[in-house]
């Protein structure tokens, strides 16, 4: 509840700010910040990615196919709406020329640079370690493509991929 | 001089934000019996465009009403081999006995011993009464007898009866709901309780509330009936759609028009 109370508060100072700084704030971006101070939601901001990964939970060293992936086949898995989808849930920067990027989860800009090989993977295979609230799904399991959104092949490009984004 | 305009900003950036707590207490919550009871009940319009929701608000513009101006006409047209029209039975206009009647749906029938939706309702006047071929579930026709009757029942709220007999379907709803599924393993309640107002792709998440079904799609210039948009949410999820009238879409038909009964019907919608 305390932590509740603590987001509102933030959105609330954000919003203000603005409108003190800018003064004239688009009607839309008005109506935004009047969405988030009245409480509807409350949104998870960038700023709450942690910068280290705790290094005592699992994490997975080696790739899952005993061999480094592609960092250009990972930019495909992450864009294509059959495979990684990420950009439903994520904006990443580099990609800005692709329309439609999501804000569910944190933008990715960086990532590359915050976390390592085998936590990147880690989060990709079960996010939950790391974020126990996130709704972000498994992206592999062991059994096909049954019950694996991606291939071990595709969870190493997108590490190569993700590790591109400094 | 400074210090006291800073102040007034103060006031007035207070005063604002007291203003919007003011107005999301006017707002009905979901009901208490929901995991989200604390959750705040927000129609759908709100997360669309602004140029969609305009379309939708204004009935001239509205890209639905041919729809409702079809099935008003239907209504009236006898069809079938009893030589009869749905006002033969109902009556129309102001005299039309079950102008209300869409937003009590999905409805147990006693005659089946089941939930029924409002469109299995239409077909079953059509096979008895008219003695009429039963209209597919995804036709033109269909979606101009729904639009219609949805229509009718504008500005009230979801009369759902969710006791007796039609509470096995409702709990097996609010399970659905809450249920994960598909290989990325969401539920309905993961985005739509948790992360409405956030932006999926180029769409804002909803609550997932069915007032303003059916709805045109601008995007794919057809009306889309509740049934259809699940079957959107589960591809989204990678999941196996179900066909239109699967007991467990009708299921969570019934849940989610309960969990919203607080907000009126705003058929028929509009959405990108």
């Amino acid at each position: 509840m305390a932590k509740l109370r603590m987001y509102i508060f933030i959105a609330v100072a954000s919003c203000t700010a603005g409108s003190l700084v800018l003064s004239a704030l688009s009607g839309a971006r008005a109506a935004e910040c009047q969405r988030k101070t009245a409480g509807f939601y409350l949104e998870e901001t960038n700023a709450g990615v942690p910068h280290n990964l705790s290094s005592v939970l699992q994490n997975l060293p080696g790739p899952l196919t005993g061999a480094p992936g592609n960092s250009e086949r990972g930019r495909e898995v992450l864009v294509s709406r059959q495979k990684g989808d990420c950009l439903s849930c994520h904006k990443v920067s580099a990609l800005s020329s692709i329309a439609g990027q999501g804000g569910i989860g944190p933008a990715l800009d960086g990532v590359g640079s915050k976390y390592n090989d085998a936590q990147l993977r880690q989060v990709l295979v079960e996010p939950k370690t790391y974020f126990p609230e996130t709704i972000m799904p498994s992206y592999y399991r062991d059994g096909g493509a049954a019950v694996s959104v991606l291939t071990a092949a595709e969870i190493e490009d997108l590490v190569a991929y993700l590790k591109t984004l400094r | 001089m400074q210090p006291i305009l800073g102040v007034s900003f103060m006031i007035l950036a207070a005063f604002g934000s007291v203003s919007a707590w003011a107005q999301t207490d006017a707002r009905p919550h979901a009901p208490a019996e929901t995991q989200a009871s604390r959750m705040r009940l927000i129609p759908g319009e709100e997360f669309l465009p602004a140029a969609i929701r305009a379309q939708q608000a204004d009935d001239f513009d509205n890209p639905a009403f041919p729809y409702v101006e079809a099935g008003e006409a239907a209504w009236s047209r006898p069809e079938g081999a009893a030589g009869k029209s749905c006002q033969d039975c109902h009556g129309a206009g102001e005299n039309n006995t079950v102008r209300h009647a869409a937003a009590s749906y999905p409805k147990y029938l006693p005659r089946v011993n089941q939930v029924i939706t409002l469109q299995t309702r239409i077909n079953f006047c059509r096979q008895n009464a008219l003695q009429a071929s039963p209209l597919p579930d995804s036709s033109e026709q269909m979606a101009a007898m729904t639009a219609y009757l949805r229509w009718l029942s504008r500005r009230l709220p979801p009369a759902v009866d969710v006791s007796g007999p039609a509470t096995a379907t409702f709990e097996k709803g609010r399970e659905l709901y809450h249920m994960k599924t598909g290989l990325l393993q969401l539920s309905c309640g993961q985005c739509h309780d948790l992360k409405f107002g956030q932006n999926f792709g180029a769409e804002t998440l909803s609550q997932g509330h069915p007032q303003s079904y059916p709805v045109f799609s601008v995007g794919e210039r057809r009306m889309i009936s509740l049934h259809e948009r699940f079957r959107m949410c589960n591809q989204l999820t990678r999941a196996e759609a179900q066909p239109v009238n699967a007991p467990d879409y009708v299921a969570l038909e019934l849940y989610l028009s309960w969990r919203g009964k607080d907000l009126p019907i705003t058929a028929p919608g509009v959405r990108p």
